[in-house]
């Protein structure tokens, strides 16, 4: 029992490192699994474009366009007037698109020399940049046509509208989509808990294993009156246990951000969730046999989590990766893991369970035994030579 | 001017409410080896450290080589020699820098470091050593860098804050030996220990600090002979008997007979062949004895009729 | 003395294996896996417009203007966009059914004057297919009224409707970098960062109340200020190496272009590598315990990192939008939007005033640090 109470006090040194990557879990891994989530519809919704407006010409021409664009669109404040800035701000997704309204865009538009009479900023030729282009486009051509043929400008606004208004009743049919055609939340969480969880359990299973190989500690324990084998079920026993409180605290913390989101699916996540934790326990033991030095192995924890996770698409959507990257990623653990995320969310719940998914989480786990088996390879090696 | 190197004086450390240096005063003489012996916890360390000026102490007044001691004291700072009671090295470094770096932040003059720094590698026994980081020394060798290191520039004061703690017999008699030949060579020494048998053995004068304050100081022989104890007979005595004891009692200069299991404790105030006295006791009365020890007193016996404790406690 | 401690500084920080780990190696790595992850999407943006697999269904027997529509928007326009690829299906249900097996993302049902658009999924792509109906339905609805209210100006309108009349222009800034790059710069500012705990070990064998060395050190006739600022410019020394490195390995060996000339992105890496030290500094000064010396450097460093982008690159925009005072704290953010925004705009205000808030940060945090460090006497040890 003292072995085991000694492996969990052990911890305590690494409090810090725990509270950040735990609140780095809670606030980027939330924030950005909201961003992602898309949910099942029915019914068309026109995807909505957020954009930006500045309006130097405050005339009625101008101001019609911006009402158009409010009543069709996501407008949203630039917060700024600087031109780099709102680059800056399309090109990160800030919001999408900026229009620029100069002050001479309602002469322009009136004396029939309309060419470049509008000026628009957004990140790249994208899907985005097409549609609202287009829009605008329609809507100013609309607007220039009536000018030319004699409407006045006011006819024109009023024209113009009245035909948008009309327009909104062409919609697209949704044919029944499912579930499976979006990514959820928790499919988003769980997949950025890949880095923040691998790092929780290296930190916190590395001290611990630390712990129990400093020389006098082993030495005590090891002449005390407690067996080998009562010494070491202790050890791996405390370890797994840690483990799994921290791989819980986890999953709970995911469950209570994602309360507004419903998932049939959460048993499935939890066990491949688990599954990750062993690949963790894993590193966490081989890197403690590689070095004793605290501060090679946060080095080494961070090297290799963040290696992988940029690699295996934790951070960086397998969809923009080469495919010989994705291969080559298939001989690391975070791979497996996140290939099951991507396969929970995109199975129907009745079909999730059978072989495609139990090989993902053999293979995860197969990645621990490797891992602890290195690792022991490796502690006796140093043993051997005495390093 | 005075002889005094060091002169220290109603000094008081407070820590909170623990008063660890308690109006402590003490004086070393130029050329001496004075000993500071106490308990742990005595204030030893916390004196050496006002002492060095990298404590703040509540009051008093420190002044060495006649001149008030303040961190800024640069020209006190570079005759000044100070071995940690922790080894205080760099661990990136290998021997011979970690002396020549040591030794440069008091010798400037780049030939005459060299060979300060040779000569103390050589003193101290680490030649073989000089490429070796400390990882890869033994205690008995790292403590001897850690020596190496403060005393390479040459000081004429030396302080010795218990370097021989965890130390094999061997490496601690040759640094012992080592700071008696620093001394023959001109340098005043302080050593501060816990060891009695070491400041028996090295220095000149001890003083005996308990609890913050200079509790006694004088030679080991003027401290021993303020003790009524002179010597201490230890017998055998299976057949002991109350007649016995009582008779043991009336032999002369014997002050004290206590009984401890088997044996019989004889304590002598003075005199001399107390032991043949005793023996010619027993063996004219037949009276059978095993083993007979006898001991002079020692400075923890100073210590124990000063405070009632023992040095190491 | 000053340059007796500077280089033994230099030789004692660089012997020390963790300071080679972090600031030499770990940037390294990170850098090669983000070029093995991602480096093709700085090269070729994945932004660009993805040509959208429509499938069209026409149930009257000859062919009419919007399939001619169509057509036109399969041709590649003056920018080289494809808008659309038609499929033709002889019927719903096979157009359904390729739809179903996401071959298409929608079609397109014509079915005498009505055109109906049906789609798998809301999102842009359905979006733009509806819109494309609106268009050719606006087009109509234009002719007609301005049949019925100005038929003289017929003829003009249609000539208008089919001209291109170039009313937007997009804005353009040169030099577009693209946004991907934001995470080697994050990587560059969170390697400079890392330089503090180089300055936390460097202040281990100079102040006493860290360490037994620094207790000898401070026995000796030697300037502590002296040799802090000694030990602080061998930190910045190996620092901006190490950026050095990672800058020219992510240019040269990884063939990235970060768009900057060499000499101004060691000397913004360099300014980088001091506000490390000088936090590092800092933070020794403040917290003389050594068992803070790795872990409050580290947390400080990932914290200041994170929220400049090095995990999701939207952060530090999202930030600069909704608080943008936060941008002008985190040393970190201040690092790599200097990077970002000489490689995209050159010196810009936005540019100078980064470097100079840089700059007083380092002046600030070792301003702070010496009013500190300048106590010789401690209350305890």
């Amino acid at each position: 029992m003292s072995v085991f109470k000694a492996v969990f006090k052990s911890i305590k040194s690494t409090f810090g490192n725990l509270i950040l990557y735990f609140a780095i879990f809670t606030f980027f891994g939330n924030l950005s699994a909201k961003t992602i989530a898309t949910t099942n519809e029915t019914m068309f919704k026109e995807s909505k474009v957020s954009v930006a407006i500045i309006n130097n010409d405050e005339s009625a021409l101008s101001n019609g366009l911006v009402d158009y664009l409010k009543e069709t669109q996501k407008v949203v404040n630039p917060r700024t007037d600087s031109l780099e800035d709102i680059n800056e701000n399309t090109r990160f997704g800030i919001y999408n698109y900026a229009v620029i309204i100069p002050e001479d865009f309602s002469e322009k538009l009136s004396n029939g020399d309309a060419e470049n009479a509008l000026e628009y900023i957004s990140a790249g030729a994208s899907t985005s940049e097409y549609l609202l282009t287009q829009k605008i486009d329609d809507y100013l051509k609309d607007v220039v046509i009536y000018l030319e043929c004699g409407y006045s400008e006011q006819e024109a606004i009023d024209l113009t509208n009245k035909q948008m208004i009309k327009l909104e009743e062409t919609k697209a049919l949704v044919q029944s989509s499912t579930e499976e055609d979006h990514f959820s939340f928790f499919s988003g969480m769980y997949t950025f808990n890949a880095y923040s969880l691998m790092m929780i359990l290296c930190t916190c299973i590395s001290s611990a294993l630390l712990f129990m190989k400093n020389p006098d500690v082993k030495n005590r324990i090891s002449v005390s009156g407690m067996s080998f084998q009562k010494r070491n079920t202790a050890i791996i026993t405390s370890v797994l246990l840690l483990g799994i409180i921290l791989t819980l605290l986890c999953i709970v913390a995911v469950h209570i951000l994602g309360f507004n989101y419903s998932s049939d699916k959460s048993i499935y996540y939890i066990i491949n969730t688990f599954a990750l934790m062993l690949i963790g326990i894993g590193m966490a033991y081989l890197i403690t046999s590689i070095t004793s030095s605290e501060n090679i192995i946060a080095m080494l924890s961070n090297m290799l989590t963040l290696s992988m996770c940029f690699l295996c698409g934790v951070f960086v959507s397998t969809d923009l990766m080469s495919a010989s990257v994705l291969k080559a990623a298939q001989f690391l653990p975070l791979y497996w893991y996140v290939s099951a995320v991507h396969y929970i969310n995109d199975t129907p719940l009745g079909q999730i369970w059978g072989t495609t998914f139990a090989t993902k989480i053999s293979i995860e786990i197969l990645f621990a035994l490797i891992f602890f088996a290195l690792g022991m390879i490796i502690s006796r090696k140093k043993e051997q030579y005495a390093v | 001017m005075s002889d005094n190197i060091i002169s220290i004086s109603n000094l008081v450390k407070r820590y909170g409410d623990n008063v660890a240096v308690d109006h402590f005063n003490l004086e070393v003489k130029n050329g001496e080896i004075l000993g500071l012996l106490g308990p742990n916890g005595s204030g030893k360390t916390t004196t050496i450290n006002c002492l060095l000026s990298l404590l703040k102490y509540d009051r008093g007044d420190i002044q060495i080589f006649g001149k008030p001691m303040a961190p800024d004291a640069y020209d006190i700072k570079s005759q000044i020699g100070v071995v940690m009671q922790n080894v205080a090295v760099i661990d990136t470094l290998n021997v011979y820098e970690n002396v020549d770096f040591f030794c440069g932040l008091y010798i400037k003059d780049k030939n005459l470091r060299k060979k300060y720094v040779e000569e103390a590698l050589e003193f101290t026994g680490l030649t073989d050593y000089k490429k070796y980081k400390p990882k890869k020394l033994s205690g008995g060798l790292l403590r001897r860098l850690n020596i190496a290191c403060g005393i390479a520039h040459k000081p004429k004061l030396i302080l010795f804050d218990e370097p021989t703690v965890a130390v094999d017999p061997q490496s601690r008699n040759a640094i012992l030996e080592g700071i008696k030949k620093m001394n023959r060579d001109g340098a005043t020494i302080v050593y501060t220990s816990h060891y009695m048998e070491e400041v028996e053995e090295l220095c000149t004068r001890v003083v005996i600090m308990d609890h913050g304050k200079n509790v006694a100081s004088g030679t080991s022989s003027e401290l021993k002979s303020s003790l009524i104890n002179r010597e201490t007979i230890r017998i055998g005595l299976p057949n002991k008997s109350p007649e016995i004891i009582a008779d043991l009692k009336e032999i002369n200069h014997v002050y004290k007979v206590l009984e401890d299991g088997n044996d019989v404790v004889i304590k002598c105030d003075g005199g001399e062949h107390n032991l043949v006295h005793v023996l010619s006791y027993l063996s004219d009365n037949n009276i059978p004895f095993g083993h007979v020890t006898t001991e002079l007193p020692t400075l923890n016996d100073v210590f124990l009729e000063i405070t009632g404790k023992e040095l190491r406690d | 003395m000053f340059v007796r401690i500077f280089l033994y500084k230099i030789k004692e920080l660089t012997r020390m294996r963790s300071i080679v780990g972090w600031n030499f190696l770990f940037p390294l790595v990170l850098a090669t896996a983000f070029y093995v992850g991602f480096g093709n999407l700085i090269k070729e943006d994945p932004d660009t417009f993805k040509t959208i697999d429509v499938g069209y269904v026409n149930t009257n027997s000859q062919d009419s203007p919007f399939s001619e529509l169509l057509e036109e928007l399969s041709k590649e326009t003056d920018e080289h966009i494809q808008v659309l690829n038609v499929q033709s299906f002889k019927d719903e249900k096979s157009a359904s059914k390729a739809m179903d097996d996401k071959k298409i993302s929608g079609f397109y049902l014509e079915n005498g004057d009505k055109i109906n658009t049906v789609i798998k999924e809301n999102g842009l792509a359905s979006t733009t297919l509806n819109q494309i109906v609106r268009a050719y339905e606006n087009a109509k609805f234009q002719l007609e009224e301005i049949t019925t209210n100005h038929p003289e100006k017929i003829e003009q309108a249609i000539k208008l409707q089919s001209k291109d009349l170039n009313l937007m222009k997009e804005h353009s800034f040169g030099n577009n970098t693209s946004r991907y790059l934001q995470y080697f710069f994050a990587l560059i500012a969170m390697s400079s960062l890392f330089s503090s705990w180089i300055s936390t070990s460097m202040l281990n064998g100079i102040c006493a109340n860290i360490s037994e060395g620094g207790k000898r050190f401070e026995c000796a006739p030697a300037n502590k200020l002296v040799a802090v600022a000694a030990g602080t410019l061998a930190g910045m020394l190996i620092q901006s190496v190490s950026n050095a490195i990672v800058v020219i390995y992510i240019q040269y060996v990884l063939n990235i272009n970060i768009g900057i000339p060499l000499g101004e992105t060691i000397l913004i890496t360099t300014i980088g590598s001091g506000i490390g030290i000088a936090a590092g500094t800092l933070i020794g000064s403040l917290l003389p315990n050594p068992k803070y010396h790795v872990v409050v450097p580290l947390l400080f460093s990932m914290t200041c990192s994170f929220f400049s982008g090095l995990m999701w690159d939207q952060i530090k925009q999202l930030i600069q939008y909704k608080c943008p005072i936060i941008n002008k704290i985190n040393p970190a953010a201040l690092i790599t939007d200097s990077l970002f925004i000489r490689a995209t705009y050159g010196r810009t205000d936005t540019y100078i005033q980064n470097i100079i808030i840089m700059l007083s940060m380092i002046v600030g945090c070792l301003f702070i640090s010496s009013i500190c460090l300048r106590r010789r006497k401690y209350v305890s040890l």
